[in-house]
C-alpha cells in the first residue's frame, strides 16, 4: 500500500528546547527549535522548524527561523533549505545544524519509508496539493462549468469524480503515464502550455515531483476508506507581538487513525486582519500594526487559528476603573494586555437613555428622565437596570416587562423570519404571541429553544410550531438551527465541505436528519373554515447523502449519533441546550454582548466557527458560563453586561483608544434601528404612527409581521425577514435616511401635529425654557446646556413665530446625531 | 342526543303579511349578549341576513330554555318593516343546565339557520360602547358572564375588576365556539385574553385553550385592581363576532378520569380541571338505560360542576392500571371485547395493551378522547408480538367532519397469537386532562347516515325534499329504507331509500297539504337495512338515526357543512313558487332510452327571478345528492332547466345507459331552485317521481 512520505512527530514534541554547545546568557533567554527532532517518512515528507526565543517579561516570542543559517550534516539522509524546511531523501539518521545570533542548534532527524519508486496516494499526497494550488477553488476548476473543460469538485469535496476528471475525461488526455511529464495535467500548472490559471507549480518543486510519480504509477484513485484529517493544530497558537516583527507558523494534522504529520507545505494561509498582519503561501507571518487578529490556517477540510496580539502600547494605567463584576475583570485584561486606556464612564443622561434603548428598545419618558437625573443614589444605574429588565420582584417598579418582551420578540422574530406569508396571519400572530409570552415569563432560552425545535401542533395554537412551515424542509431547518442557535453557518457543507470550518456534507445532512419526520394534517379545531396545519411527527422518513445515497443517521455537529423513536428533534434539543454545549451558550452569549455593547466579542455574530475567534476569549468564556449557571437567563446574561462598568463607558473615545474598534474602550455608538427610531420620532413629537390593521398606540416594536406599508421602517431597514442572518437589518446609516429625516414629509407632519408636542407645549402656554427643556429631554433624554438654552432664546428672537421656533428646534434635535444614534 | 320535542306553539297571525319576492328564510348571524342567566329572564338581539319580522317563534335546545320574539309595537295602521335585528325575550329556568344551546327562530318565510346561545350561571354584563382603552376600561363586579362584541378592525375591549390576595379566578371564553353553526359567517374570530395589572403590565394571558378560545384561571398575588382584555388575535373584527367570558372562583372541572363508566357501575371518578380545592374525588352511578356520551353535571359539595361529558358502555369496563405499562414488555393483559378507561399522564408517555386473539377475526377500535373534551390528540396503532406495526390510525372523518380522535373500523387479525395496542399522545403531550376511552369490539358490518341539510321549507300546498347520505362500513353493502319520526300532524312523507351498492343519497319528500299553519317541528330521520349473515342464520337488523348537517357558506363560495342538533320542517306561508308540476310521477325507461318529465312552475305574482330545474342536488356543478338510479342522467341537450323571468315550463329528459342496471320505482324529486345568496338555495320539490329501469332486453 502507498504510505504517507510525510513526517510523523515525536509523541512528546512541544516546546522543548535543545540546546547545543551554546552559552546562555542569563538575561537573555536561549533560542529553541520546534520539534527538538524531526522524524520522516516517506519520500515526500516535509517538516517545518521553527526558531524562537521567549520575551519573558512581555509574554512574547522573537522568531529566529529565518535569521537562522541551516546545513544538514548529511545530505543523502536530510536537506534543509533556507526557509527552515526539511525535506526526506533517503532512509537514515543524520543532524541538522541551525546558526541563529551566534546561538548553534543542532536537531537529530531520522528518516525512513523513502522508496525507491515513489508511490504516491490521491487523498494523502495529490489532493492537498490541488487544494493548496488554488485548483478546486471555485474561481478556478471548481467553478460551475469549470475552466477548460477541466471540473473539479469545490474543495475536493468529490475525490472520485475529480479522480476521474484528471485520469479518464477528455479520452485520457490530461495524463500520460508512459511520459508524464507530457501530461496536460503537469504542463499546464507550469506553464509549459498556455494556462488561464497562470503558473501553479515549478519543475523544480517537490510538489512537481510528486504529481510526476503519481502519474508514473498509474495515476491510482482514492482509497476506499482513506484516513481522514480529524484536527489541525498551528503553532504558535497565541503570540504578543509587536509591528515589525515576523513569525513563521508551523501546522501539524491529526489523522484519525492516530497519525500526525507535519502539513506546513500545503495548508493555506489567511490573515483574518490585514491591517494587523500579512502571512504568505509558507506561513511565514508579518505585523504591520497594532491590534489582535488571528491567522486563519486550513487543511483537508480542517482549520485552526494561530492569534497575534500586537498592544497598542506598554504600559496603561486604567485611570478610574474599578472591576464591578467579572465582565469588567476580563476586559480590564484585556486593555492591560493590549495597552488600551478605556474612556470614562459616560454621564447619567447617556446611561439612562443607553439603558432604556437596549433594553426595551424604547426612550424614558420626560419624567422617567428628570427622576433618574435628580437621584442621588450611588446604585441607581443599578436599580434602573433592574427595574427595566423587570428584576425587582415588584410589580409597581417591574412596568417594563412588556417592553421588553415585545422589544426582543422584535428582534427573535426577525431571526427565525416569523411572516404572514409564509405562515398567514394566525401561525404569525401565534409565533409573535409565543414569543412575546417566553420574554414576559423570561423563560429560560434553552427552554424556549427546545420548545422551538420540537415545536409540533397547530400552527395557531403551538406558535412555534410556525418553524416548521417557514423553514419547509429538514435542510432548511439544519442551516437555520445551526446558525441562530450554534451560530454556525452550515449552508456551504450542503455542497461541498465548508471552506473554513470543520464541516463537510456528512455532517450538514446528518445535521439535517433530526428534522427528516416532520409532517403536516389538517385540523378543524378552528371551524370547517379554520384551515388550520398541524405540525406532526411522522413514524418514517430519512435524509440520504446526496452524492453516496446513504441514509444519514441523525447527529449533532461534533457528536455521535443519536435518535429517538418518538421525535428525533428530542435528543436534538436535550443536545442542543444541555448545559454542557458551550457551542450554544456562546453564539447566544456572543449575540447579546454585540446587541449592548454594539460589537459581538466574534464578528460576524452568527458566524462562531473556530477560525472566527473571540476578541476576548476569557471574556467569552466567562459570559458564557454565567449564562450557563444561570440557566440559560437572558435577564441574568443582560445585566451581567449592563451594570458592568465596560458598559457604561463614555462613547467619547480618548486618543488613546479611537482606533480601538474591537475591544469595547469606549462604547461603540449605533444607529437606532428603525422600530424603536420611529417610536422615538413619535414620543418626541407627540404624534403615534398608525400602522396597517394594528390599533393606535401600538408601537412599533411591538409590530409583529415582517412587512408594512410604511415608509419610515422601510427606509431604515427593518428587515423583510428572508434570512436568518443578523445582516439582513443593516444597522449603517445611508443618504435616503438622512433625506428622509431632514426633508421628508413623515417628520414634518408629526412635528406639526395638532394634537403634537409642540403644538400641546403651546397651548399649555409654558415658558421658554420650560418648553425648551422638555423638547430635550423628549428628544436626547437631556436637558440643554446653558450654550444651547442661550441659544434657542436667539433663535426664538429671530423666528417668526413661537410655533415656527419650536417646530424648528424639534426638528433639529430630531435630525441630530445625539437623536438618532444610541451613544 | 337529538330533541325530537314539538318546538313552540306560538299564537301568530296569518295576516301579517304578503310575501313578495324574492322571499328568503333569515339566516341567523348573532346574538348579543350572547349568554343569559339560569333564573331569569333577559333580553337579547339577534341579527341575522334576511327580514325577521316575520318571526312567529323561537326553539331552543336542551330543557329549561324558552325564548319568544319581541316585536316592536306597531301603531295603529302601522305596517310591520323588514328588519335584519330582533329581541328574543329569553327565560331560564334555575335548573336549566349551563353551556351552549342551539337556537333557530320560526318564520313565517321558514325557518331560520341556527345559531347558539349560553347559559350562564353568574349575572350577565354586557359590554360598554366605550371599553377601547385601558383608560376607558368598563368597571365589573366578579362573578360575572361578560358579553361583548370584536366588531369591528382593531376593537380591543378592556375590562377593570378587582380581585383579592391569593383569590383564584377562571376566566371562560367562549367566542370562535359559537361560531361554527352560524351559516354565513365566512370568518370566524380567534379570541385572545390578556390579564393585566394596574400598572397596565402583563400577568396573564391565553390565545387558544378550548380549540380556539381563550381559557386561563389565575390566582391574583396582591389585592387590587386589574384588568381583562379581550380582542381578536390578528386585531380583526366582525359587527357578528360575540363572545362571553365567564369569571368566577368556582372549581372549574373540565374532565374525569376514567372518562367512560360500564351502565350501572358506581365508580370512583377523579376530577380533574381547575380551582377544585378540596374537591378530588367523586361516586356517580353509569344509569343502566345509558348509552354513550351523557351530559352530566357532578355534585360538588352543594353545588353542581357544569355539565361533563361521561361516556357510559356496555363493554366490559376497564381502567387502565396504575402500574407501568409504558413498553411492550410491560403491556397491560386485556380480554377483547373490551372498553378502557386511560390518560397519558406525562409528556412522551405510551400506553400498551396486550390481547389475544385468532386468526380471521375483526375488530374496531374506537377511541374516544376530543369528544370527551380530553386534550389528547391520539394515535393509536396495533403491533405484532415483536413490536412491528400492523396498522395505525390518527384521525378520522365522519361525514365533512374531521376528529383528532382515532378510529380503525376493521382490522382483521392476521394469525392466532398476542398482539399489542399501543395509544399516546400525536404530539408527545401528556397530562391529567389527556383521558381516554377505547372500545375494542368486534367488527359489525353497519352504516352511518346524515342528512344534506338541517331544515326543509315546505310551502302550503307543496313539497319539500330532504336528503340522507349514508357511509357504509365494515362489509356492509345493502339498501337502506328511509323513515321519518316526529312528523307534525297535518305533514306527510314518502320516505325514499338508498340502493344497495355504490349509491349512497335518498331522499324523503314532505307534504304539506293547504292549510296547515305555519311553524316549524323538528324531526329524525331513521334509516333501517338487513345485512345477509349466511345460511340459517338471521340476517342483521341495522338502525342508524341520521346526524343532521348544516350548510355552511364557505370562503369563495363552496358549501360545506357542519353538524347540529336537529333537522326542522318549517311549513312557510306562501312564497315565490307556489307549485312545482311535473306531467308524470312514474317514469319506465329500458336501457339506452331516454324520457322526458315536462315542468310546470306557478310563480308567485311579481316574482320573476331565474329558476333552475334539477334531479339532483348540486353545487357549483358537484353533486351532493344523486337519487337517480345507477346508470340515469340528465341529458342537459335534451333538458331545459333554467327558467328565466316569467318561464314557467321547462323539462327534464333522463336517459338511462345501455348498462343501467335494472332498479325499481327509485324515488326522486324534481327540484326548481330559486338563489338565496351564492351558496344557499329555496328548493322546492315536485311530488316524487319514481324511476324505473327495465331489464335490458
Amino acid at each position: 500500500m502507498p504510505r504517507s512520505l510525510r513526517f510523523l512527530l515525536p509523541s512528546f514534541a512541544a516546546l522543548t528546547v535543545l540546546l547545543c554547545g551554546s552559552s546562555l546568557r542569563a538575561e537573555s533567554p536561549a533560542w529553541s527549535v520546534e520539534p527538538a527532532d524531526v522524524l520522516l517518512h516517506g519520500n515526500y515528507a516535509q517538516v517545518q522548524l521553527v526558531i524562537s526565543r521567549a520575551r519573558p517579561s512581555e509574554g512574547g516570542a522573537t522568531d529566529g527561523t529565518r535569521l537562522a543559517a541551516y546545513r544538514s550534516e548529511n545530505d543523502q539522509i536530510a536537506r534543509v533549505d533556507e526557509r527552515g524546511r526539511v525535506y526526506a531523501v533517503g532512509n537514515g539518521t543524520t543532524q541538522l545544524v541551525a546558526d541563529v545570533a551566534g546561538q548553534t542548534l543542532t536537531i537529530p532527524v531520522s528518516v525512513d519509508g523513502v522508496a525507491a519508486e515513489a508511490q504516491p496516494d490521491f487523498m494523502r499526497d495529490v489532493a492537498p496539493i490541488l487544494s493548496k494550488a488554488g485548483c478546486n477553488m471555485g474561481a478556478c476548476h471548481a467553478s460551475q462549468y469549470g475552466k477548460g473543460g477541466f471540473i473539479l469538485s469545490v474543495f475536493g469535496f468529490d475525490p472520485k469524480g475529480d479522480h476521474a476528471a484528471i485520469v479518464r475525461d477528455r479520452q485520457q488526455r490530461r495524463v500520460n503515464v508512459l511520459d508524464p511529464e507530457q501530461s496536460l495535467f503537469l504542463q499546464k500548472p507550469t506553464m509549459r502550455v498556455p494556462h488561464g490559471g497562470a503558473r501553479r507549480l515549478t519543475l523544480d518543486s517537490p510538489d512537481y515531483r510528486l504529481l510526476a510519480d503519481w502519474i508514473r504509477s498509474g495515476a491510482p484513485g482514492p482509497v476506499a476508506d482513506p484516513a481522514k484529517v480529524v484536527a489541525l493544530k498551528v503553532s504558535p497558537a497565541q503570540l504578543v507581538s509587536q509591528p515589525g516583527e515576523t513569525q513563521q507558523l508551523r501546522v501539524v494534522a491529526e489523522y484519525k487513525d492516530g497519525r500526525r504529520a507535519d502539513v506546513t507545505a500545503w495548508a493555506r494561509f489567511d490573515s483574518m486582519d490585514e491591517g494587523v498582519l500579512e502571512v504568505d503561501e509558507t506561513g511565514f507571518v508579518k505585523v504591520l500594526d497594532r491590534g489582535q487578529a488571528p491567522v486563519m490556517v486550513r487543511f483537508e477540510g480542517q482549520a485552526d487559528i494561530g492569534t497575534f496580539v500586537v498592544p497598542y502600547r506598554d504600559n496603561v494605567t486604567l485611570a478610574g476603573w474599578e472591576n464591578r463584576n467579572f465582565v469588567d475583570e476580563h476586559a480590564s485584561a484585556k486593555f492591560r494586555q493590549l495597552g488600551i486606556e478605556p474612556s470614562p464612564l459616560a454621564d447619567d443622561a447617556a446611561f439612562l437613555r443607553r439603558a432604556f434603548l437596549d433594553a426595551t428598545g424604547s426612550l424614558p419618558t420626560i419624567e422617567e428622565t428628570r427622576l433618574f437625573l435628580s437621584d442621588s443614589d450611588p446604585n441607581k444605574r443599578e436599580h434602573l437596570i433592574d427595574r427595566l429588565l423587570g428584576l425587582t420582584g415588584d410589580p409597581n417598579l417591574d412596568i417594563y416587562n412588556d417592553r421588553y418582551a415585545s422589544f426582543w420578540t422584535l428582534k427573535w422574530a426577525d431571526l427565525i423570519r416569523n411572516n404572514s406569508k409564509d405562515v398567514g396571519d394566525q401561525g404569525m400572530w401565534a409565533l409573535h404571541n409565543w414569543l412575546r409570552g417566553a420574554f414576559l415569563d423570561n423563560r429560560p432560552f434553552g427552554k424556549m429553544v427546545s420548545e422551538l425545535v420540537t415545536a409540533k401542533g397547530s400552527i395557531y395554537s403551538t406558535g412555534p410550531a410556525n418553524y416548521f412551515r417557514i423553514n419547509k424542509n429538514p435542510t432548511e431547518l439544519a442551516e437555520a438551527t445551526a446558525q441562530l442557535f450554534l451560530g454556525v453557518r452550515l449552508q456551504c457543507a450542503q455542497c461541498h465541505h465548508h471552506p473554513f470550518e470543520k464541516y463537510g456534507q456528512e455532517d450538514y445532512y446528518s445535521f439535517a436528519a433530526f428534522f427528516s419526520r416532520i409532517g403536516t394534517k389538517n385540523s378543524q379545531d378552528f371551524g370547517v373554515f379554520g384551515r388550520e396545519t398541524i405540525v406532526m411527527v411522522r413514524s418514517a422518513g430519512d435524509v440520504r447523502h446526496p452524492r453516496t445515497g446513504q441514509v444519514m443517521q441523525p447527529t449533532p455537529l461534533e457528536g455521535e449519533p443519536v435518535d429517538s423513536e418518538l421525535d428525533r428533534r428530542i435528543p436534538l434539543a436535550e443536545w442542543l441546550t444541555a448545559h454542557d454545549n458551550r457551542m450554544f451558550a456562546r453564539s447566544i452569549v456572543n449575540r447579546y454582548v454585540s446587541y449592548l455593547l454594539g460589537r459581538g466579542l466574534v464578528e460576524p455574530v452568527d458566524d462562531m466557527r473556530g477560525t472566527n475567534p473571540p476578541t476576548n476569549v476569557e471574556l467569552m468564556e466567562a459570559l458564557t458560563q454565567h449564562f450557563i449557571d444561570s440557566g440559560h437567563d437572558l435577564k441574568q446574561l443582560m445585566r451581567a453586561i449592563m451594570v458592568s462598568r465596560l458598559y457604561q463607558l463614555d462613547s467619547q473615545p480618548l486618543p488613546e483608544n479611537a482606533s480601538d474598534r474591537k475591544f469595547y474602550s469606549h462604547y461603540f455608538v449605533k444607529r437606532i434601528a428603525a422600530e424603536p427610531l420611529l417610536d422615538a420620532v413619535d414620543y418626541a413629537t407627540g404624534d403615534p404612527t398608525k400602522f396597517q390593521n394594528l390599533p393606535v398606540g401600538t408601537r412599533a416594536i411591538d409590530l409583529p409581521d415582517a412587512e408594512y406599508p410604511d415608509y419610515f421602517l422601510n427606509v431604515f431597514a427593518k428587515p423583510r425577514r428572508a434570512s436568518v442572518c443578523e445582516c439582513e437589518r443593516m444597522p449603517d446609516e445611508n443618504l435616503s435616511q438622512a433625506l428622509h429625516t431632514l426633508n421628508g414629509d413623515v417628520l414634518a407632519k408629526k412635528i406639526a401635529s395638532a394634537n403634537g408636542r409642540v403644538a400641546t407645549l403651546l397651548k399649555e402656554k409654558k415658558p421658554h425654557e420650560e418648553i425648551v427643556n422638555d423638547l430635550y429631554l423628549a428628544t436626547l433624554t437631556r436637558l440643554p446646556s446653558e450654550a444651547e438654552m442661550q441659544a434657542t432664546r436667539e433663535f426664538l428672537e429671530q423666528s417668526p413665530s413661537e410655533k415656527e421656533c419650536y417646530e424648528d428646534l424639534l426638528w433639529a434635535l430630531l435630525n441630530s446625531k445625539q437623536f438618532l444614534f444610541v451613544r | 342526543m337529538k330533541s325530537l320535542r314539538l318546538l313552540f306553539a306560538a299564537a301568530f297571525s296569518f295576516a301579517t303579511s304578503v310575501a313578495s319576492a324574492q322571499i328568503s328564510y333569515p339566516m341567523v348571524m348573532s346574538l348579543n349578549p350572547v349568554a343569559a342567566r339560569v333564573g331569569e329572564t333577559s333580553e337579547c338581539t339577534v341579527k341575522s341576513r334576511y327580514d325577521l319580522s316575520q318571526t312567529i317563534g323561537v326553539w331552543v335546545s336542551g330543557e329549561g330554555v324558552t325564548a319568544e320574539p319581541v316585536h316592536p309595537e306597531l301603531k295603529e295602521g302601522e305596517a310591520k318593516k323588514e328588519t335584519t335585528a330582533l329581541k328574543l325575550k329569553l327565560t331560564v329556568a334555575p335548573d336549566a343546565a349551563p353551556g351552549v344551546r342551539e337556537f333557530r327562530l320560526s318564520t313565517l318565510n321558514g325557518a331560520s339557520t341556527v345559531g347558539q346561545l349560553v347559559i350562564v350561571r353568574d349575572p350577565v354584563i354586557a359590554e360598554a360602547p366605550k371599553n377601547d382603552t385601558l383608560d376607558q376600561a368598563q368597571a365589573i363586579e366578579l362573578p360575572a358572564a361578560v358579553c361583548g362584541t370584536i366588531e369591528r378592525n382593531e376593537d380591543i375591549d378592556f375590562f377593570k375588576f378587582h380581585a383579592e390576595a391569593g383569590q383564584t379566578l377562571s376566566f371562560h371564553v367562549r367566542s370562535i365556539r359559537l361560531q361554527d353553526k352560524i351559516h354565513d359567517l365566512q370568518a370566524h374570530s380567534d379570541p385572545i385574553l390578556f390579564l393585566r395589572n394596574a400598572s397596565g403590565s402583563t400577568i396573564a394571558s391565553s390565545d387558544n385553550f378550548f380549540q380556539g378560545d381563550p381559557f386561563v384561571c389565575f390566582t391574583f398575588p396582591q389585592a387590587g385592581d386589574y384588568f381583562l382584555e379581550i380582542r381578536d388575535v390578528r386585531y380583526q373584527g366582525n359587527a357578528f363576532w360575540e363572545y362571553c367570558v365567564e369569571i368566577h372562583d368556582r372549581p372549574f372541572v373540565t374532565n374525569v378520569f376514567p372518562a367512560a363508566v360500564a351502565q350501572g357501575q358506581t365508580a370512583e371518578l377523579k376530577l380533574i380541571g381547575f380551582n377544585l380545592g378540596s374537591h378530588e374525588t367523586i361516586e356517580w352511578t353509569a344509569p343502566a338505560d345509558a348509552h354513550g356520551e351523557l351530559s352530566v353535571r357532578l355534585p360538588l359539595g352543594d353545588d353542581l360542576t357544569d355539565p361533563l361529558t361521561i361516556y357510559v358502555t356496555d363493554l366490559p369496563s376497564l381502567v387502565e392500571t396504575a402500574e407501568p405499562h409504558g413498553d411492550h414488555a410491560t403491556a397491560q393483559v386485556v380480554t377483547l371485547p373490551v372498553g378502557i378507561s386511560g390518560t397519558i399522564s406525562t409528556e412522551t408517555e405510551l400506553d400498551y395493551y396486550r390481547f389475544t386473539a385468532k386468526k380471521g377475526e375483526s375488530y374496531t377500535f374506537d377511541l374516544r378522547a376530543g369528544r370527551l373534551d380530553s386534550r389528547l390528540d391520539s394515535i393509536i396503532r396495533i403491533l405484532d408480538a415483536n413490536g412491528r406495526q400492523l396498522i395505525e390510525n390518527d384521525d378520522f372523518q365522519l361525514f365533512t367532519r374531521l376528529y383528532s380522535d382515532s378510529r380503525i373500523d376493521t382490522w382483521t387479525v392476521p394469525a392466532d397469537g398476542e398482539y399489542l395496542i399501543e395509544i399516546r399522545d400525536l404530539h408527545l403531550r401528556g397530562g391529567d386532562d389527556f383521558v381516554y376511552f377505547l372500545a375494542v369490539t368486534s367488527a359489525e358490518p353497519y352504516f352511518e347516515l346524515y342528512l344534506d341539510t338541517d331544515k326543509t321549507q315546505i310551502n302550503p300546498g307543496g313539497w319539500g325534499v330532504l336528503f340522507a347520505k349514508a357511509v357504509r362500513k365494515n362489509g356492509f353493502t345493502g339498501g337502506i329504507q328511509l323513515h321519518v319520526d316526529g312528523l307534525p300532524e297535518g305533514v306527510t312523507v314518502s320516505p325514499g331509500r338508498i340502493l344497495p351498492g355504490k349509491p349512497t343519497e335518498g331522499c324523503l319528500i314532505f307534504h304539506a297539504p293547504e292549510g296547515v299553519a305555519p311553524g316549524m317541528w323538528n324531526i329524525s330521520v331513521r334509516g333501517t337495512a338487513e345485512h345477509p349473515m349466511g345460511e340459517a342464520q338471521q340476517p342483521l337488523q341495522l338502525v342508524s338515526v341520521a346526524t343532521p348537517y348544516e350548510e355552511l357558506y364557505s370562503p369563495g363560495g363552496g358549501r360545506t357543512h357542519w353538524p347540529v342538533l336537529t333537522h326542522t320542517i318549517a311549513v312557510t306561508q306562501p312564497v315565490d313558487l307556489r307549485s312545482v308540476k311535473i306531467s308524470t310521477n312514474e317514469l319506465v325507461l329500458k336501457p339506452g332510452e331516454t324520457q322526458t318529465i315536462d315542468v310546470t312552475i306557478e310563480r308567485a305574482e311579481g316574482f320573476d327571478k331565474n329558476v333552475t330545474l334539477d334531479m339532483l342536488f348540486q353545487h357549483l356543478e358537484r353533486p351532493f345528492a344523486d337519487t337517480l338510479p345507477p346508470g340515469v342522467t340528465i341529458d342537459k341537450q335534451k333538458s331545459k332547466t333554467l327558467l328565466n323571468g316569467k318561464e314557467v315550463q321547462g323539462k327534464i329528459a333522463l336517459k338511462a345507459a345501455d348498462t343501467a342496471e335494472p332498479v325499481e320505482r327509485q324515488q326522486c324529486s324534481v327540484m326548481a331552485n330559486i338563489s338565496l345568496n351564492f351558496v344557499m338555495k329555496w328548493t322546492y320539490s315536485s311530488e316524487p317521481v319514481f324511476v324505473t329501469v327495465l331489464p335490458k332486453e
